[in-house]
């Protein structure tokens, strides 16, 4: 009954005096109430930052040119892969604010036909030439965002630091599940009639009665998003704009390639919990 | 380890008059200003070239290895010839050359001799910065035809233990 009769103001908590004027009721078990903060949701795009495994700064944009032999200077002989930075500049930022994460959105190249309105008026916006190709990189905060107008070089990361390269892998076209999917294919002989590379059974009969989902099976190969992880620098060179990155990269001779500091040894999460 | 070209922003250049091809049609006045694209960089030389010229500038900077693959060298290396490769903790390999892989910093030769009756064949990166010296120890007075020997291989045209022959002369 004392809890109905109790007023909340701000944080406190104060009896309500009777207006009649006869009793003045004050309990001495009232309790002021504590108020506890709001517990911080799971499915929310603040903690989700939090959570995510970001890097302190972006990472930049570059063609892939094509592999070459690359020496130590132990002597023991290298594949590299040699990769273009050129003209890579920083576009716009993007805030928690405005857009609800850090991002550095960077372009890459030069484009001057057929080039859009919108696309245009962005590039005027940050004061440098139409982009060939623009892509962004998310950042912790916002101690990694970069001026706009602002060219980022080669020599941006450095000899010997290891990098993730994200291009999109050469088409395969329709290929068979021996080649999309390392299958062993059927036998050679004892009865097997042209059905050699054929992927076999696909599951049981009549529990389930139907092929589960996500199967593999035959169909179009290549033209993914592929990041190989890990790759470690080799040489940079900021003024010829060139770097040189050990081991492969995804797609053909002058894809496009998203290149930043290794996420699993350099990426970190905000809580800590990653 | 940041390397941030130019730190500004559009103020460091000048917009220009270029046409750009769009597929939107502006009315008069409209368009946006279009900014220069930065100066070209390596003067406008493809970046694998360039690069390779570069590379030659330490693992070969008196050119005298490119000169022994070299077609137009008249002293170069052939199929056939006997040669002997230092290296830089001065041990050496003794062959013939089966093959002569011409690519580049990645040039290599494949050479071939019989160590206790055993044919051995080692592919050497002639630019590898562990080589000291190639030397041509011995050239052939007649070549076999063809520019890759490997059809010498376990025939009567195989090679026989070079150490043995050079020491015999």
């Amino acid at each position: 009954m004392w809890a109905n009769s109790l007023r909340i103001v701000g944080n406190t908590v104060k009896p309500l005096v009777f207006s009649r004027g006869a009793a003045r009721i004050t309990s001495i078990h009232t309790v002021t109430s504590a108020k506890t903060e709001e517990p911080k949701r799971f499915h929310s795009l603040e903690s989700a930052n939090l959570r995510k495994q970001l890097l302190t700064r972006p990472g930049i944009l570059g063609v892939k040119r094509g592999m070459i032999s690359w020496y130590t200077d132990e002597g023991k002989q290298l594949a590299a892969t040699v990769v273009e930075i050129d003209s890579c500049e920083v576009l716009q930022n993007k805030t928690v604010d405005t857009d609800g994460y850090f991002a550095v959105q960077l372009g890459q190249g030069t484009k001057l036909k057929n080039v859009t309105a919108q696309i245009l008026k962005h590039c005027e916006k940050a004061g440098v030439s139409p982009k060939k190709h623009i892509a962004e990189f998310r950042v912790r905060d916002e101690s990694g965002l970069i001026p706009p107008g602002v060219e980022i070089t080669a020599n941006y990361f450095a000899v010997g630091q290891k990098v993730d390269c994200q291009s999109i892998s050469k088409g395969k076209g329709f290929a068979g599940v021996m080649k999309r999917h390392n299958f062993g294919g059927l036998r050679a002989t004892h009865g097997v009639s042209k059905a050699h590379r054929s992927a076999g059974s696909m599951g049981a009969t009549q529990d389930p009665g139907r092929i589960l989902p996500g199967k593999k099976m035959a169909g179009h190969m290549g033209v993914e998003s592929r990041t190989i992880l890990n790759n470690e620098v080799l040489h940079v060179d900021g003024e010829a704009g060139i770097l040189v990155i050990k081991g492969q990269i995804a797609g053909p001779n002058g894809c496009f390639v998203k290149i930043a500091d290794a996420k699993r040894i350099y990426g970190k999460s905000k809580d800590g919990s990653r | 380890m940041l390397g941030f070209a130019r730190v500004g922003l559009s103020p460091v250049r000048s917009p220009i008059l270029q046409s750009i091809r769009t597929f939107i049609p502006y009315r008069k006045g409209a368009i946006p200003t279009v900014y220069a694209p930065l100066p070209a960089k390596r003067n406008g030389e493809l970046p694998i070239p360039y690069l390779h010229k570069k590379m030659y500038e330490t693992l070969d900077p008196s050119g005298q290895r490119r000169e022994l693959i070299n077609k137009a060298n008249p002293e170069c290396l052939r199929a056939g010839d006997v040669i002997k490769v230092t290296y830089v903790d001065r041990t050496s390999v003794l062959g013939q050359i089966i093959a002569i892989r011409r690519s580049n910093t990645d040039s290599n030769i494949l050479i071939r001799n019989k160590i206790t009756r055993l044919g051995c064949e080692v592919r050497i990166p002639i630019f590898n910065p562990r080589i000291k010296n190639i030397e041509v120890v011995q050239r052939p007075k007649r070549y076999l035809a063809r520019s890759k020997h490997y059809y010498i291989r376990n025939t009567r045209l195989d090679v026989g233990d070079l150490e043995a022959t050079l020491r015999k002369k």
